[in-house]
């Protein structure tokens, strides 16, 4: 389901009447340029609130901050120690021969605002800045005999988030804003075997 | 019931002096186990909770390419060792079992509005209401989350929260799982049905096609999200062919599952054309690299919370006049998050509603 996010429902609707105000109650010479900065003002507000997913805001000291989820995005990492040559008419059994972990990132801090509110916020969608994944020497994976010969090996998938960050006063207004484009999605990480050459 | 505390009162006014001491005492003898046992109902659990239920699983041995794994969540107030849980069906020669410590990190928001009494249904209509119920909402929601502390009502020092590995080294034709044992603090075994984990021989031949490469051949552990609707999200498969090829459909041997929409995307150096595969085939041009995108929905899996099955895929292609298929196979699982299993699992809280009525509505 994609949230309207209220406070740039808020933003929208003000810079709309504003914009109405000033092409119909002013009569002057500029009022055409002045429209279509309203216009895109406008369109950026609207663009802006459909790239956003409601997440969670905490108010404090007159400001509001929030996250938001701004979308899916995946990582992948190869498991490079499982690399494996298969070959047709044959099983091929890929696994690693020693543990190996895999990690995955916050591309940027999720601290924002507060000191730790923004990591606070930022778990309430479900991010966390790091992830791990550990394949194990018992994990193994089966390539069947019909499959076409080549190098296989084993990818790990780490599922994330885009996190939106922004300050709000209480009246609606924004005052600023960061993006980190990737934030690992907790204990969501799974396995992909894949060919690669 | 006014009429019962009178008389009480009454009966413990005509009672002797001595008397009344020993009801006194008693009255605070009960007084002190009530305040102990809710101490431990707060933060101890029934025994211990297994995240793998209702489990439809099907693993052909050389169907498609297939893992020797099963991975589940479990939580517990007591440290598990991985001597403590076995799989009654199968000899202990032939499965090994491991543990991975998992990381507990904030309280997700909508658990807290779910300790709150949220209405999701109202919540939904509010936030897709428009500017009309803009002020209502925010009245909700800062209502919802006033107070929100993340270590309040969950201690997650209290807990073990792992990822249980079970894998196998020489599972045969006919084989099965239905349920897992746990051996408890006390040495009690408890038994938890998962559903069904079966291995066949059958076999769906795949076909050869000559400079055909499938560049991901499985996957593994992919998470899915309960709803009224059942999807199973989108499947991605990526190969390349040598030659020109048609292809004709993408069908699922699984019974409950149904296959929504495939979008097909031909990439080449210069361009990507994106086409929805309908009754009609598609041709895609030699040299090229394609992405198939899959959506899929389960009968099964429409409003249940714990779930995982293996989606089995056909790629049907006409190649000069010759049918052709590739298999590609896909186990899939919902994971729910800890606070989740907490809050459902010991406070008896239920999350069908945030799920069908809201968040994948």
């Amino acid at each position: 389901m994609q949230f309207i996010d209220k406070h740039h429902l808020l933003i929208t609707y003000s810079t709309l009447i504003k914009c109405t105000e000033r092409v119909y109650m002013k009569n002057n010479t500029k009022k055409f340029k002045k429209y279509f900065t309203c216009l895109t003002v406008f369109l950026l507000a609207i663009i802006l609130m459909q790239t956003n997913v409601y997440a969670g805001c905490q108010s404090s000291g007159g400001y509001s901050y929030c996250a938001y989820d701004g979308g899916t995005v995946n990582t992948t990492v190869p498991i490079y120690e499982s690399q494996t040559y298969h070959t047709k008419g044959y099983q091929t059994t890929i696994g690693v021969s020693y543990s190996v972990t895999d990690t995955a990132s916050a591309t940027g801090s999720l601290s924002y605002g507060l000191s730790s509110w923004g990591v606070s916020v930022a778990g309430t969608i479900g991010v966390t800045t790091s992830e791990a994944c550990t394949t194990s020497t018992n994990i193994t994976f089966t390539v069947p005999s019909t499959t076409a010969s080549g190098y296989y090996r084993i990818n790990v998938v780490f599922p994330g988030k885009k996190v939106n960050f922004y300050t709000f006063t209480s009246e609606g207004t924004l005052i600023s804003s960061r993006t980190v484009s990737y934030a690992p999605s907790e204990n969501s990480a799974y396995r992909v075997l894949s060919n690669y050459a | 019931m006014l009429q019962v505390k009178i008389q009480l009162i009454e009966c413990y006014l005509i009672m002797p002096k001595i008397k009344r001491f020993y009801v006194i005492l008693f009255m605070f003898i009960i007084l002190l186990n009530g305040c102990s046992n809710s101490a431990s109902t707060n933060s101890s659990l029934e025994k211990p909770y297994v995240a793998l239920q209702n489990s439809n699983i099907v693993i052909p041995l050389d169907f498609a390419t297939t893992s020797n794994y099963i991975s589940f969540e479990v939580v517990s107030d007591f440290e598990i060792t991985k001597e403590q849980i076995t799989v009654p069906s199968l000899p202990v020669e032939i499965y090994d079992i491991e543990l991975v410590n998992l990381t507990i990190s904030d309280l997700p928001m909508h658990v807290y509005f779910e300790y709150n009494n949220v209405d999701w249904n109202k919540m939904y209509e509010l936030e897709t209401g428009g500017n009309e119920l803009l002020i209502e909402y925010n009245a909700y929601t800062d209502e919802l989350s006033n107070g929100y502390d993340s270590n309040t009502l969950i201690d997650s020092e209290d807990y073990y929260y792992y990822e249980v590995y079970l894998s196998f080294s020489e599972i045969e034709d006919g084989d099965e799982i239905t349920s897992i044992v746990i051996e408890n603090s006390e040495g009690i075994e408890i038994e938890y049905d998962i559903g069904y984990i079966g291995f066949t021989n059958f076999y769906f031949e795949a076909s050869d096609i000559d400079g055909f490469i499938l560049k991901t051949i499985g996957s593994f552990g992919r998470v899915i999200y309960p709803g009224s609707y059942g999807s199973l999200g989108e499947e991605v498969i990526s190969f390349s062919v040598r030659d020109e090829i048609n292809l004709t459909s993408v069908t699922t041997l699984n019974d409950s599952i149904n296959i929504d929409k495939v979008t097909v995307s031909i990439i080449s150096d210069d361009y990507t054309v994106n086409k929805l595969l309908t009754d009609e085939e598609i041709i895609i041009p030699a040299n090229s690299d394609v992405e198939i995108t899959i959506s899929l929905h389960d009968e099964d899996f429409i409003n249940v919370l714990d779930y995982a099955t293996n989606i089995h895929l056909q790629l049907n292609f006409v190649d000069e006049d010759v049918t052709a298929s590739i298999n590609y196979s896909s186990l899939v699982q919902t994971k729910k998050n800890f606070y989740e299993i907490i809050a459902s699992y010991r406070d008896k809280l239920d999350f069908t509603s945030y799920y069908t009525d809201y968040a994948n509505k």
